[in-house]
C-alpha cells in the first residue's frame, strides 16, 4: 500500500480522508483570512486612536499638554481694589483710613468685570454698573450676631442696637447713619447724628472680656473721645474728685431722645447714693459716705429752698466739674484728618481733632460718597 | 469697496496682515497676559491654608467664587459649613445655600447648649494622590506641576467617576455634561493675582501660597504653626492645610 502523501503543508492531518485537501500550519491560504482580520482591527484601531488621542497627549503627564494652559487663559473677573481706585480716588482714600480697608470694593459691590470692560470700551455706564445695594443683609453678612463668630470679631444683634441708637423702623439700611466707605464714622455731623460719637467701649463691639487692654491695632479707626469736643469739661472733671471715673460711669448716651448725654436718673440723688450711702462693706477713705441723703441735705440747709435741692446742686462744680463751660458741645465732622493716627480711646486722651464750626438747620446732608458713577 | 480710492501702497494682503497682527497682539498683551507668558509651571507648587480661628462665615468667598467662575446656580466650587457642638456631644453641621448670602441666624438650639462652634470653609484639596486624578477613564482630571487638580472640560466625557471618587465632595456635575471643580484660579495665579476667595476674604482667614518659595508667607506659617488636613487616614495627601482644626470636622 502505497503511503498516503500529503500534498502541501505537515503531516498533523495525515490521516485525513483523501483526495482532500488539508491546511496544515504553513498552509497560508489557510491563515491569510485570520492575519488580515487581526491587521485591519489593528490598523483600524491605530486610526481611531490617531483621532481620538489628541496630539501630544502623555508627553506632560497623562493629559493633553495644552489643557493648563487653556484653563490659565481666562481673564480675570475680580479687578482688585487698585484698579476701583484708578476712577474712585476719593471713596478709596476714605475706604483706606477705615477699619474696613481689609474689606475688598468688590466685596459689597460685586466683581467689577463687566463694569471695566464698558467703562474701558466707552460704552453706556448703565451696562457695566455695579450693584449698590443699601440693605442691611450687605453689612450684616459678616456683622450679624452668631455663636459660631470669633470672640473678638464685632457683631451686632440688630433689634438690641436699634433700641440703643433709638431706630424706630427695623429695616432701616445701616448706611442711613453709616457712612458706607467709612462704616465707624456717622454719615452727618454731630448734632444731626442720631447717634452721640462718644462711640463705644472697645467690649461694645469686641467681645472679649481683655479687648480693653489691649493695644489698638494698626488701621483700626479714629474713634472718638470725650476731650475731643469737650476739652475743657474732660480737663476740670481730671482735677476734681471723680477723675477717675469714665464719663458713661455718669452719663447715657445713644439715646434719641432729650436725655442724651444727661446723667443717669436725671442726677436723681438715689444714683449718687449707690455709691456714696454708707454700707459696711464701703471704705470711707476711697468714697465719702453719708449716713442717709435726708439727713446730710437737713443738716447743710439754710433754708427751705435748700431742702429741696439735688446732689449735684451743691456738688457739681466743687468734686464734679463745672457747669455750663465754654466749650459747649461743638460739631465733629465725620470725616477724621487724613493725616490722624489711629489713636487709644481713652476718655482724657490727646488734644482733640479738628473741629469744625456747628452746622445750621438748614445745612444739606453731605452728598452720598457710595454712589457709582 | 472703495475701489480705485485706496492708495496702492497697502495692498489687501499686507494690510490683512496687520490686521491680524493687532489682533493677535491684543489677545496676546492684554492686560495681566505678559505675567502669564513669564509663569513656569514648574516653578511653584501651590499649596492653600484655612485659618478656622478667623473665619466670620460671612461668605465672601462663596460669591466671589461664583462670579469669577460663572459656578452654575446650585453648585459651588466651594462653600462654608458651620459646625456647632452641643453639650451632650452631638455635632450640628449646616451650610445654607452654600452660605452663598452667609448665615441668617444661629441653629434652632438653646444657645446655652451650645459647648463650641465654628465656621469651615471648604475647597478642592487639591491633592498630592487624589483619588479623582486617578478614576478618570481618559486622563481629563489631571495634576499639573505647579500641583493644581484641574478637569479639562474639552475632554471630559462626563462618566462622573470623579465625582464619586473624592472623598471630600469637591466635584460636581456641571450642567453642560462635564466634571467641574476648584481650578485654584490658575488663570489668576499665573498672572500674579490670589485665588478670588482669597482675595475676598475680609479677615484674612483664606491664603495661597508657593511652597517652592522658601520666603512665600504660606509657606513659612505651616513650617511654623500647628495645621491638620482633612480626612488624613484616607492618605490622599491634601494640600489644603487648616489651622485650628477640630477632629470632628470632615
Amino acid at each position: 500500500m502505497a503511503p498516503k502523501r500529503v500534498e502541501k503543508g505537515g503531516g498533523l492531518s495525515s490521516d485525513g480522508p483523501p483526495g482532500r485537501r488539508v491546511p496544515g500550519i504553513r498552509d497560508f491560504a489557510y491563515s491569510r483570512r485570520l492575519f488580515s482580520l487581526v491587521g485591519a482591527a489593528v490598523i483600524l484601531g491605530l486610526v481611531v486612536r490617531a483621532l481620538l488621542v489628541p496630539e501630544g497627549f502623555g508627553s506632560d503627564g497623562h493629559h493633553r499638554p495644552q489643557a493648563p494652559a487653556e484653563e490659565a487663559a481666562r481673564a480675570p473677573i475680580h479687578q482688585g481694589k487698585a484698579t476701583c481706585a484708578e476712577c474712585h480716588a476719593e471713596q478709596f482714600a476714605a475706604h483706606e483710613r477705615d477699619a474696613h480697608v481689609a474689606v475688598p470694593c468688590e466685596d459689597c459691590h460685586g466683581a467689577a468685570g463687566e463694569h471695566v470692560a464698558a467703562r474701558t470700551a466707552k460704552r453706556p455706564p448703565e451696562e457695566g454698573r455695579l450693584f449698590r445695594k443699601l440693605a442691611q443683609a450687605n453689612c450684616l453678612a459678616c456683622h450679624r450676631q452668631l455663636i459660631a463668630r470669633p470672640k473678638l470679631f464685632p457683631t451686632i444683634d440688630v433689634a438690641a442696637h436699634f433700641t440703643k441708637v433709638g431706630v424706630k423702623v427695623p429695616d432701616t439700611p445701616c448706611q442711613s447713619c453709616h457712612d458706607p466707605h467709612q462704616p465707624l464714622f456717622l454719615e452727618r455731623p454731630v448734632s444731626q447724628a442720631r447717634i452721640h460719637p462718644l462711640i463705644h467701649l472697645c467690649s461694645d463691639c469686641h467681645h472679649d472680656p481683655t479687648v480693653e487692654e489691649r493695644e489698638l491695632p494698626a488701621g483700626h479707626v479714629v474713634t472718638f473721645r470725650c476731650g475731643d469736643c469737650h476739652k475743657e469739661l474732660v480737663a476740670d472733671v481730671g482735677s476734681k474728685g471723680h477723675k477717675d471715673l469714665a464719663c458713661r460711669t455718669c452719663h447715657v448716651f445713644h439715646a434719641d431722645s432729650p436725655f442724651s448725654g444727661r446723667i443717669h436718673k436725671n442726677a436723681n440723688p438715689r444714683f449718687c447714693l449707690l455709691c456714696h450711702l454708707e454700707h459696711p462693706f464701703k471704705d470711707e477713705d476711697a468714697v465719702p459716705l453719708i449716713a442717709s441723703f435726708e439727713a446730710h441735705r437737713e443738716e447743710m440747709a439754710d433754708d427751705d429752698a435748700d431742702l429741696k435741692k439735688r446732689c449735684v446742686d451743691c456738688h457739681m462744680e466743687s468734686a464734679i466739674h463745672a457747669l455750663r463751660p465754654s466749650s459747649a458741645p461743638g460739631a465733629v465732622t465725620p470725616t477724621p484728618p487724613p493725616t490722624a493716627p489711629p489713636t487709644v480711646p481713652t476718655e482724657d486722651g490727646p488734644p482733640p481733632t479738628e473741629e469744625s464750626p456747628p452746622p445750621t438747620e438748614e445745612s444739606p446732608p453731605p452728598s452720598d460718597p457710595g454712589v457709582t458713577p | 469697496m472703495s475701489d480705485g480710492k485706496t492708495p496702492e501702497t497697502v495692498s489687501r494682503r499686507s494690510f490683512l496682515h496687520a490686521c491680524f497682527g493687532a489682533a493677535g497682539a491684543m489677545v496676546l498683551f492684554e492686560p495681566g497676559e505678559a505675567l502669564a507668558s513669564t509663569y513656569v509651571p514648574g516653578d511653584h507648587y501651590w499649596a492653600y491654608v484655612v485659618d478656622l480661628t478667623k473665619c466670620i462665615g460671612c461668605g465672601a468667598c462663596v460669591r466671589a467664587c461664583k462670579a469669577e467662575n460663572a459656578v452654575p446656580d446650585g453648585f459651588f466650587r466651594t462653600w462654608v459649613e458651620r459646625y456647632t457642638f452641643l453639650d451632650d456631644g452631638e455635632v450640628l453641621v449646616d451650610s445654607p445655600d452654600g452660605a452663598l448670602n452667609g448665615f441668617a441666624s444661629d441653629p434652632d438650639v438653646p444657645p446655652e447648649r451650645v459647648a463650641k462652634s465654628f465656621f469651615v470653609p471648604k475647597i478642592c484639596n487639591h491633592c498630592t494622590s487624589s483619588p479623582c486624578v486617578q478614576v478618570c477613564p481618559v486622563g481629563a482630571s489631571y495634576e499639573t506641576k505647579d500641583g493644581v487638580v484641574l478637569v479639562d472640560k474639552s475632554y471630559c466625557i462626563g462618566c462622573g467617576y470623579c465625582i464619586q471618587a473624592c472623598p471630600y465632595g469637591c466635584r460636581f456635575m456641571n450642567p453642560v455634561g462635564t466634571a467641574d471643580k476648584c481650578t485654584l484660579c490658575l488663570h489668576r495665579l499665573t498672572r500674579g493675582q490670589a485665588p478670588a476667595c482669597v482675595a475676598a476674604c475680609p479677615v484674612g482667614a483664606r491664603a495661597c501660597g508657593d511652597l517652592k518659595d522658601p520666603n512665600d508667607p504660606v509657606r513659612r506659617e505651616l513650617e511654623t504653626r500647628r495645621h491638620g488636613v482633612l480626612k488624613p487616614e484616607l492618605g490622599t495627601h491634601p494640600k489644603c492645610y487648616y489651622l485650628g482644626l477640630d477632629q470632628e470636622v470632615l
